[in-house]
């Protein structure tokens, strides 16, 4: 199974989950999901739910100038975004759940550590 | 730390590949997917700290975006004539970007690479250049066969046009959405003029003039000037013949470039008479080119003498400038008298008066 394609369905949660701690640039939140475990998101995922999230009107942007560099663009989570991110997490927690119950009812508790990333 | 240059032309091409492939959508949109762009781009470069940062496929890296901005999949291209320049522009931005990530992969071609960057600047410099020609040959009208300015205008136009290339090719001073697409134009514009215009302003056309002046006849000159016939005088002012004249070698001094293979030599005088000279009948074979002053012949009537061979049978003595000149001061040579010999300067042997002065001259004709 591609972890890519899982994150395709849970990158607006996570990014979410990540401005929540703290606003940030572009390349920061992706720097952040990475740190956080998400290895293998791509950049251009990010920035385009970035800008779907922010159209949606979840986040809402500033720009920051930065010294001798190029100004950027911070997002930060509002009220609606804040209220996304808790109905997502609950959707996640029960979809998350429900799945680990069902690979634990399936298989053999050691074939579920192996992850569902690995695809033997 | 800081990416290297390589690696923030890189990201340029890449970002402008990647506007290119989301050209489809309304400005405002491309402009928010693709805000700070370059950026986050020169962050994750130096992130990675990798001397050859590869942001990859730059028409994949739109796809993407586009599809988690949940912004419409681009359509293909029906047929080739329906592109248009946007779809041209996407197709050559995501090739050049293609092209330069593929010869980065390999470590002969990155440093081809960077060489070529490296002479990006000389490039500007010459597109500037093509650009004044081509105004000066159209506006003011100047020959296309000069390379640089003869005046103070046109070097100002010059710096002008080289300025406005050299910040194009920084990428700066475009305001203007058309600017780009014109610097587009104007390079291509040039790289199909520069070689017509180097070919044309190289100065051919002066080497073949120096060529000419630098072209040394045969024989004897004078400051340049050919000399064709010597006419000697003698202490008494008096005009003499028969004089054998040699140089410090000993090598018979003569005002034809090859004695043997010369039998007559075509003059014109400064009043523009032609007057055929030929050597001295006293010396075997007709080569005593150095015995002066040199006899003339009688000039060539084409009708009767086709071949335009003068008739050497009518030699006679050619006519000096002067019947006799002032006699020299025997005990104060006159300064003016320049063939005053220095008395060192005599030869200790001069060869015979008689002798053949070239050794391989063949007896009669």
């Amino acid at each position: 199974m591609d972890t890519t394609q899982l994150l395709k369905g849970v990158l607006d949660v996570a990014v979410l989950a990540v401005i929540q701690e703290e606003d940030g640039y572009g390349y920061d939140i992706v720097r952040r999901l990475r740190a956080a475990g998400l290895k293998e998101v791509g950049d251009a995922s990010v920035y385009g739910t970035l800008r779907r999230l922010y159209t949606a009107g979840a986040l809402s942007t500033y720009v920051v100038p930065s010294d001798g560099g190029p100004h950027r663009k911070y997002y930060g989570i509002n009220t609606e975004g804040r209220t996304m991110l808790a109905e997502q997490r609950a959707s996640w927690t029960r979809f998350a759940n429900t799945l680990s119950l069902l690979l634990t009812e399936q298989h053999q508790p050691t074939a579920t550590i192996r992850t569902i990333g690995d695809k033997s | 730390m800081s990416t290297t240059t390589s690696a923030t032309l890189a990201i340029r091409d890449f970002a402008a590949a990647v506007r290119a492939a989301l050209s489809d959508l309304p400005s405002e949109d491309v402009e928010e997917l693709t805000d700070g762009l370059e950026a986050d781009l020169t962050e994750q470069a130096e992130d990675l700290d990798a001397p050859g940062f590869d942001p990859g496929d730059a028409v994949g890296y739109a796809d993407e975006l586009r599809a988690a901005a949940g912004l419409p999949v681009r359509g293909k291209p029906r047929l080739a004539s329906a592109w248009t320049a946007n779809e041209l522009r996407t197709w050559a931005s995501a090739q050049r970007s293609n092209l330069a990530r593929k010869a980065r992969s390999t470590v002969i071609g990155s440093r081809t690479l960077d060489f070529f960057i490296s002479l990006r600047p000389f490039w500007w410099v010459l597109r500037g250049w093509a650009v004044y020609k081509v105004i000066s040959a159209l506006v003011i009208g100047n020959s296309i066969a000069s390379t640089l300015p003869s005046n103070g205008v046109e070097w100002v136009l010059l710096l002008l046009f080289v300025t406005v290339s050299v910040q194009w090719g920084r990428g700066r001073w475009l305001p203007w959405s058309w600017l780009p697409p014109l610097r587009t134009l104007v390079s291509v514009c040039s790289i199909i003029a520069l070689p017509l215009l180097l070919v044309l302003a190289t100065p051919w056309n002066s080497s073949a003039v120096q060529y000419v002046e630098d072209y040394v006849p045969p024989g004897l000159l004078l400051d340049g000037n050919e000399v064709f016939n010597v006419f000697v005088y003698d202490s008494d002012g008096q005009p003499l013949t028969g004089v054998q004249l040699f140089d410090q070698d000993g090598q018979p001094l003569t005002t034809v470039g090859d004695p043997n293979a010369t039998p007559w030599v075509a003059t014109y005088g400064a009043d523009g008479t032609e007057v055929i000279l030929v050597p001295s009948s006293d010396v075997p074979g007709r080569t005593g080119w150095n015995v002066f002053p040199l006899n003339k012949v009688d000039s060539v009537d084409y009708n009767l003498q086709p071949s335009g061979e003068p008739d050497l049978s009518t030699a006679t003595p050619a006519v000096p400038p002067f019947t006799q000149v002032r006699p020299l001061t025997q005990q104060t040579p006159s300064p003016t008298a320049p063939p005053t010999p220095a008395p060192s300067a005599a030869p200790p042997v001069a060869p015979e008066p008689s002798a053949t002065p070239t050794p391989n001259s063949k007896e009669g004709n």
